[in-house]
C-alpha cells in the first residue's frame, strides 16, 4: 500500500469521524429563553401577535434560541414581576409600563440598558417616531422599547348627540352643559365605572390637565407643585361638580371597567372617557354602538392650560439583567417594531403605533383614523400618574379621586395626598 | 419500647424532620422578616438601615392605622358570630333535633368552599345594581336603605364582616359539637333526674367540659380574623380607598404593589405581634388547672 492510500483513507475515517459531529453540532438543542407579557382575554389581539412573532423568530433566528412566553392579567402581572425581580429570576424579556413602573426595577440594576444595542443599529433606532423613548429613559439610557402609543380621549355617542341636537362640547361649561341635557332626556350622559380607582383618577388628571395644562403636570414631577395645589383642589371640585350633577350612571361606583364600557356599547350612555385602547372593542361590529362612536379631548376648563390630554407609550419591552444572552434578546424585542408586527398592532389590534410604519388607511378603522387626528392636534401629553408616580403616590392619587368622586369634601382629600406623598418618602 | 421512645435521640429523630421544615418555612422567614423590617428596601437596590423608624412610621400612618381598626372590628364581628351564635347552633344540634347530621353538614359547608369562590360569589349578591341584597331590600318596600354594599366606605366592612361570619360559623360550631359530644351522657342523664333544666345542664356540664376546647377555638377565631386576606382580596381589594384594608392586604399593598418591602416587613411583625399577644390574653382569661397551655 503506497503512503498517498494510506493517506487518503486517513483522511476519510477522519471526515467520517467527523461528519456525525458535524450533524450533531447542527441539530445542538436550542437555548430556552423565556419572556412574560401582558396579555389579558380583552387583549387577544396583542396575544396574538407575540405568539405569532415568537414563532417566527424561533422559526428563523441565528441565535439557535427558542423563546417561549407566558401572558398574566394585569394584577397578576404586576405582582409576578416584582416578586421575580427581588428574586433574581426575571425571564429574559419582559412587558413594562414607562416612566414611574419600570424606575424601581432600572434602579435596582434588574434591567439591561437595552440602548447601547438600540444605539448601535441605526436602522432599528431610526424606526421609531421621534420622544417616544423620552418615557423609558432613566440617567440618559434607554431601558425598553415602546411599540404602542396611547392617548385618552372621551368617546362619544354620535346618534345620541346627533338625536338629541347635542354639539361636540368644546369647552368644558358646554360640557356640562351637555351632561345636563342628556340627564334631563333620561341618557345618561357620562359612564364612569370607578369600582376600579384608576378610572377616577384618570378623569380626575384630565381635569387637572384642563386646569392647570403642562404646568402643573411639570411642577408635580419636579415636586415644585404639591397634591394640594389649588389647581388639583380645582380639578376635584369640578370632579365633585359633575357628581352633583349626576353627571354619571346609578351606581357608578361599584361598576367595574367592563360593565361601565357595556352601558356605552349598548348605546345606554352617551359618553365614555378612556385609553385610545379600546378602539377595537368600540369599533368591533358586533357592538351596537360601533357605528356611531366619535371622539373629542375632554375640554379643558381654563381655556389658558391649552390643549393638553393623558398619553404614554404602551406595549414597552425590556430585557432584564441576567439575560443570558441580551443580543439574542434585543433581536427578539425588534421584531416587534417591524412592518409585520406593527401594522399588526394597528390593523388587528387597534394600537397607535410608535414607528413611522406606513400605514393603509383603508384597513383601518374610522375610529382609529379620528383617534390619531385627535392625538396630533394635542399641545402637551401627560403621562398617567399612577405610572409616572408608581404604586405608591400614584395609586394614592387614584384613591383620592375615587373618595372625590364618591362625595368625599376634595380639598380635604388632596390635603391627604400631600401627606400621604411626605410620609411615604420616609417609608 | 418506652425507655427507647423516651430516649433523646429518639425524640430528636422522630422531632428533627418536623422541626427543620418548620424552621425552614416558619421560624427562619419571621427572622429575616424582622431583620428586614430594620431597612428601607424594596429588595433591589441596595437598603438603607433604618432602625426602628419603620415601626415609629406606622404610628403615623392613617391608613396602618385605619386597617388595624378594621381587623379589630373583624375580631369582634367573628368572635360574636363564631362563640354565642356558634354555641348556640352546636346546643340545638346537640340537643339531637331531627336532621341534626344534615344541618351539621349544612353549616359547615361554606368553609369547605374556598375563598376566592366565596368572595366573588359575594360580590354578586352585593351587586348594587343586580345583587340579592338590594332586589330583596326591594321586594320589601325598603328601597332606601339599598347602599353600595361593596363601594361606600361606610358599608364596606361590615357586608365583608358578614360574610365571613357565615363562612366560618359552621366551622367553629362543629369543633365545638365534637367537645360537647365527648361529654358522657351519663352527666346529663342524672342532672335531668335531679331535675337540671336544660340551661343549667348547659351551664353547669357543658360549659365547664368544653372550656378547654373554647379557648384553643377562641384563639383561632381572633388569629383568624387577624390574619384573614382572601375574601378581603377578592371582594374588595383592600378598597375604596383603603375602606376595607386590614393588615394582611396592606402589607400585600405595600410590599407587591409598592415594592417596600422594610415597611411591609413591619406591618407583618406587628400581625405576628398581635397574634402571639393574643395567645398570651387567652392563656390568662381562660386559665384553670387542668386546661391545657397554648404556648
Amino acid at each position: 500500500m503506497n503512503k498517498s492510500l494510506m493517506t487518503g483513507i486517513a483522511l476519510a475515517a477522519a471526515l467520517a469521524a467527523a461528519l456525525p459531529g458535524f450533524s450533531q453540532a447542527a441539530k445542538a438543542p436550542k437555548k430556552a429563553m423565556t419572556a412574560m407579557f401582558l396579555g389579558s382575554s380583552q387583549d387577544q389581539a396583542v396575544v396574538n401577535i407575540i405568539k405569532r412573532m415568537t414563532d417566527k423568530f424561533n422559526a428563523e433566528n441565528s441565535y439557535n434560541v427558542e423563546f417561549k412566553f407566558e401572558t398574566y392579567e394585569n394584577e397578576q402581572y404586576k405582582t409576578k414581576l416584582a416578586t421575580v425581580m427581588a428574586a433574581n429570576s426575571a425571564p429574559d424579556v419582559f412587558f413594562t409600563w414607562s416612566a414611574g413602573y419600570l424606575k424601581p426595577f432600572v434602579e435596582g440594576g434588574k434591567v439591561f440598558p437595552i440602548g447601547q444595542l438600540l444605539n448601535a443599529d441605526k436602522e432599528w433606532k431610526s424606526r421609531f417616531n421621534d420622544g417616544v423613548f423620552g418615557p423609558v429613559s432613566y440617567g440618559g439610557k434607554i431601558y425598553a422599547v415602546p411599540h404602542g402609543q396611547t392617548v385618552a380621549v372621551m368617546y362619544y355617542n354620535t346618534r345620541l348627540f346627533k338625536e338629541n341636537k347635542v354639539a361636540v362640547p368644546t369647552t368644558f361649561a358646554e360640557l356640562e352643559q351637555a351632561c345636563r341635557t342628556f340627564k334631563a332626556k333620561g341618557i345618561i350622559p357620562i359612564s364612569a365605572p370607578v369600582k376600579d380607582a384608576w378610572i377616577a383618577g384618570q378623569l380626575l388628571q384630565q381635569l387637572a390637565n384642563g386646569v392647570g395644562g403642562m404646568d402643573l403636570f411639570n411642577g408635580t414631577v419636579a415636586k415644585t407643585k404639591a397634591w394640594n395645589d389649588p389647581s388639583y383642589v380645582k380639578a376635584a371640585k369640578l370632579l365633585g361638580e359633575l357628581v352633583a350633577m349626576k353627571a354619571f350612571q346609578d351606581g357608578y361606583l361599584g361598576m367595574t371597567y367592563d360593565q361601565g364600557r357595556e352601558l356605552f356599547t349598548q348605546e345606554k350612555a352617551a359618553m365614555f372617557y378612556m385609553g385610545s385602547w379600546d378602539i377595537g372593542m368600540l369599533a368591533d361590529p358586533k357592538v351596537p354602538v360601533s357605528k356611531n362612536v366619535g371622539v373629542f379631548n375632554l375640554p379643558a376648563s381654563d381655556p389658558a392650560a391649552g390643549n393638553v390630554a393623558i398619553g404614554d407609550v404602551d406595549q414597552c419591552l425590556a430585557i432584564s439583567a441576567n439575560c443570558g444572552d441580551p443580543k439574542a434578546a434585543a433581536a427578539y424585542i425588534k421584531m416587534f417594531s417591524g412592518v409585520e408586527a406593527q401594522e399588526a398592532y394597528a390593523y388587528n389590534a387597534n394600537y397607535l403605533i410608535s414607528t413611522k410604519t406606513p400605514l393603509d388607511k383603508a384597513k383601518l378603522s374610522p375610529l382609529f383614523l379620528e383617534v390619531n387626528a385627535i392625538q396630533k392636534k394635542i399641545t402637551g401629553v401627560t403621562p398617567w400618574l399612577d405610572r409616572v408616580f408608581g404604586a405608591g403616590e400614584g395609586v394614592e392619587f387614584n384613591n383620592a379621586a375615587q373618595a372625590v368622586i364618591a362625595g368625599k369634601d376634595p380639598a380635604e382629600k388632596m390635603k391627604a395626598l400631600q401627606q400621604f406623598a411626605k410620609d411615604n418618602a420616609l417609608r | 419500647m418506652d425507655k427507647f421512645l423516651s430516649s433523646k435521640k429518639c425524640i430528636l429523630i422522630f422531632v428533627g424532620p418536623a422541626f427543620l421544615v418548620f424552621a425552614l418555612f416558619g421560624l427562619l422567614p419571621i427572622l429575616f422578616n424582622v431583620a428586614l423590617s430594620l431597612f428601607r428596601t424594596d429588595l433591589m437596590s441596595p437598603g438603607a438601615y433604618v432602625g426602628i423608624r419603620n415601626y415609629a412610621n406606622l404610628l403615623h400612618d392613617s391608613i396602618f392605622l385605619q386597617s388595624l381598626g378594621n381587623n379589630l372590628l373583624m375580631v369582634v364581628g367573628s368572635f360574636l358570630a363564631h362563640m354565642p351564635l356558634a354555641l348556640l347552633l352546636a346546643n340545638i344540634l346537640f340537643s339531637k333535633i331531627k336532621g341534626a347530621h344534615f344541618f351539621q353538614s349544612v353549616f359547615f359547608l361554606p368553609c369547605v368552599v374556598c375563598g376566592a369562590a366565596i368572595g366573588l360569589t359575594w360580590t354578586f349578591i352585593y351587586n348594587s345594581e343586580f345583587g340579592l341584597v338590594n332586589r330583596i331590600l326591594e321586594a320589601l318596600r325598603l328601597a332606601s336603605m339599598k347602599r353600595q354594599w361593596l363601594s361606600d366606605e361606610g358599608t364596606v366592612m361590615v357586608a365583608i364582616i358578614v360574610v365571613v361570619m357565615w363562612q366560618f360559623v359552621g366551622y367553629h360550631m362543629v369543633i365545638q359539637l365534637a367537645a360537647m359530644r365527648n361529654i358522657s351522657p351519663t352527666l346529663y342523664e342524672a342532672a335531668a333526674i335531679d331535675g337540671a333544666s336544660g340551661w343549667t345542664q348547659f351551664v353547669k356540664i357543658t360549659m365547664p367540659l368544653i372550656r378547654p376546647i373554647l379557648k384553643i377555638d377562641a384563639v383561632l377565631i381572633v388569629t383568624g380574623s387577624l390574619k384573614y386576606f382572601d375574601l378581603v382580596f377578592t371582594m374588595t381589594g383592600g378598597g375604596p380607598n383603603h375602606g376595607s384594608e386590614v393588615l394582611s392586604t396592606y402589607m400585600y399593598y405595600q410590599g407587591f404593589r409598592t415594592l417596600k418591602y422594610g415597611y411591609a416587613s413591619a406591618i407583618g411583625n406587628v400581625l405576628v405581634l398581635l397574634c402571639a399577644a393574643v395567645i398570651v390574653v387567652s392563656n390568662l382569661l381562660f386559665k384553670s388547672k387542668d386546661d391545657m397551655e397554648l404556648c
